[in-house]
């Protein structure tokens, strides 16, 4: 039995390339294929479709919507982006509607076939392009281990350091607490040496997991 | 712990001290024409004092010598005039006499009953009526076959004079200490506040010094110009960033849009028309250039995650593909202090977009400049206002050693701030030789209409 695909796309060159590109496949077959989302929406409901093939910068409503409204009605069915968006906001986005697999225009057609099917099985299916961008947080970064960390400052330092999270300068820091701008560059260096940090950004996170930033 | 750690960090210390500087020096300013004043006041009534009620002996002494003579001159004519003198004749000869002796304003020559003989008048002051102004300096008796009475006047004010120097009849002494009494006066009304002419020194000084407050003194038309010509020329770059925004957010649109659809239209179709061969295969790796090449232009024109899903989206990119790719390490943070705000909650528009623009610039210039290890951008969004720290650890710089004209090369700096001021924001620079720069861009976005 063939996957029985949706095309939406709102470039006719675009759908019947892609069309002739899948068709070469034995084991998928295009049932239809669309401009709009509107089109597609009731083309959906015409036909028997396993997976939808969704651009996603589509005139009228969005391709986004289009995959919420197709994942209201149909909550099971397979739905793959094709995209240009390579922003990792987009892909969360939509992985968060419900889609199943994300691919690049630029793609290989492989890919693009790869995706079909495996949105078929329900799995998920990331574009290679883009799966750095997905592990990057991950890459290089030592596990957080933040317990019992906030010992290691004085009370001198954590204020110091919920200060700087809360954006002052080093110089602000200093007329706050009255001291001088070196002493407060000082306790800086210490606080960074003692708990292994270079940048603000996480001085920010530690101020953030240990209570030192207050809501305003 | 925090005090008033929630407070928003105001301006910087460097920009309030340079501020403070105009103000002292307009303190300055009005201390000095306070001393002026005084002095000018005390001159003048000393002098006062001086040709009020110094006798200047030595001078009267002189006029009395001189009026002496004057006198025996006069007697010595009646001598030889004979007796009873011809009036005109003696008139005549008064006149003569009197011709060297300009001080003299009243010779007259009277018979012991007091008729007058004969008289000379100093005709100014004889027409213009002061005869109450005139003093009778000296008078003698001459005795002829009968006793006459010659008596000589002087101004009054000459009787006083230290030098003798008569002017128009008034002394100089005087006139100069009456003037700065004047001034003096006139310049303290003036200078008070709530002086009745309407305007007040206050106002004519007030101007720089309030000025340097940022203070516009109402009613001042010069001011008002000013103020308005501001204000239209700030409208103006507001108009053009709005529109160069406009039109950056178009071509990048397109360009993604229309462009890099069609290529990437192009590569499918090329893959699904022809069997893969070599040709096709090179084709197709061109397509995918070019449709990275037409991606990475948008993208630098206005990021799409940045219309789509908010600034915190358009930070971290904008950090990977200028210097992660540079072997910087980047950090970014975003925190969201709000407590009403819901996950995810966008801040307006123009706020994003010009401090999108501002972390733009800055990272551009730790790339071109700061020869960095690490960069960390955080976001911190607050009830009212956005805070955008961008920190980097490279070589810094002397911020003092900055011209003031972006002649430089550090019309980024400028235009950072800029930007940050058409929204009522305020740009923060802070930087030490070897000791990286920070960047902080604060907006108050109550007001920014969303």
């Amino acid at each position: 039995m063939s996957i029985r695909a949706l095309l939406i796309d709102d470039h006719a060159v675009f759908r019947s390339g892609l069309r002739a590109l899948l068709e070469q496949e034995a084991d998928i077959c295009v049932v239809a294929d669309a401009g709009d989302g509107n089109l597609g929406l009731e083309l959906l409901e015409a036909h028997k479709v396993d997976v939808v093939l969704l651009d996603l910068n589509l005139p009228g409503l969005g391709g986004a919507r289009v995959a919420e409204v197709m994942l209201e009605r149909h909550p099971r069915l397979s739905i793959v982006v094709l995209t240009m968006h390579e922003d990792e906001y987009y892909l969360q986005e939509l992985f968060r509607i419900g889609v199943r697999g994300y691919i690049l225009k630029k793609s290989t057609a492989t890919e693009v076939v790869s995706a079909i099917r495996a949105a078929y099985r329900g799995d998920t299916y990331i574009d290679p392009a883009l799966a750095t961008l997905v592990v990057s947080p991950y890459v290089g970064k030592p596990v957080r281990q933040e317990e019992g960390r906030l010992g290691l400052l004085s009370h001198r330092e954590q204020e110091i350091c919920g200060l700087l999270a809360h954006g002052f300068t080093n110089n602000e820091v200093a007329q706050k607490l009255s001291i001088s701008p070196r002493t407060v560059e000082t306790h800086r260096i210490n606080i960074m040496h003692k708990l292994g940090y270079r940048t603000r950004a996480e001085l920010v996170r530690f101020s953030l997991d240990h209570g030192l930033l207050k809501a305003t | 712990m925090l005090g008033n750690a929630g407070e928003t960090p105001q301006g910087d210390l460097r920009q309030q001290s340079s501020q403070c500087r105009p103000i002292r020096r307009g303190i300055l300013h009005r201390l000095a024409i306070l001393g002026c004043l005084v002095f000018a006041a005390i001159a003048g009534m000393t002098l006062l004092a001086v040709s009020s009620w110094t006798p200047g002996n030595a001078t009267r002494e002189a006029a009395v010598a001189r009026s002496e003579s004057l006198i025996a001159g006069v007697a010595a004519d009646l001598r030889e005039g004979g007796w009873p003198p011809a009036p005109f004749s003696l008139k005549e000869a008064l006149a003569d006499r009197v011709a060297s002796f300009p001080e003299v304003v009243h010779l007259a020559v009277r018979a012991s009953p007091g008729d007058v003989l004969a008289e000379v008048w100093h005709d100014g002051l004889r027409q213009s009526g002061t005869d109450a102004q005139i003093h009778t300096l000296v008078t003698r008796v001459v005795e002829l076959p009968e006793p006459v009475i010659v008596s000589v006047a002087v101004p009054m004010a000459h009787t006083a004079s230290a030098s003798g120097v008569v002017l128009g009849g008034l002394d100089w002494r005087r006139l100069i200490g009456m003037a700065a009494v004047a001034l003096a006066v006139l310049c303290c009304l003036l200078a008070s506040p709530s002086a009745p002419f309407g305007l007040g020194f206050d106002k004519v000084f007030g101007f720089r010094a309030g000025a340097a407050r940022g203070e516009v003194p109402r009613g001042d038309g010069r001011l008002l110009v000013l103020k308005k010509r501001r204000a239209a020329r700030r409208s103006l770059v507001e108009s053009i960033v709005r529109a160069q925004e406009e039109e950056r957010k178009l071509i990048a649109r397109n360009l993604h849009d229309e462009i890099g659809a069609s290529l990437s239209h192009l590569l499918i179709s090329v893959q699904g028309m022809c069997q893969p061969c070599e040709k096709t295969t090179q084709l197709s790796n061109d397509l995918r250039l070019l449709i990275d090449e037409t991606r990475r232009l948008a993208w630098d024109f206005r990021p799409g995650v940045l219309d789509d899903f908010g600034l915190e989206s358009a930070l971290k990119p904008l950090l990977e593909k200028h210097c992660s790719r540079l072997g910087i390490e980047v950090d970014c943070e975003c925190v969201d202090f709000s407590p009403a705000n819901p996950p995810g909650a966008r801040l307006p528009g123009e706020v994003e977009v010009t401090l999108y623009r501002i972390a733009q610039e800055a990272v551009t210039n730790i790339v071109r400049h700061s020869g960095a290890r690490n960069v960390s951008v955080v976001l911190l969004k607050k009830r009212d206002h956005a805070t955008l720290i961008i920190e980097d650890d490279g070589c810094g710089f002397d911020m003092a050693s900055l011209p003031a004209d972006g002649k430089e090369g550090h019309l980024g700096l400028i235009s950072m701030n800029e930007r940050a001021q058409l929204l009522g924001g305020t740009v923060v620079i802070d930087s030490l030789p070897g000791r990286g720069t920070t960047v902080r861009a604060t907006i108050h976005f109550q007001q920014v209409a969303q």
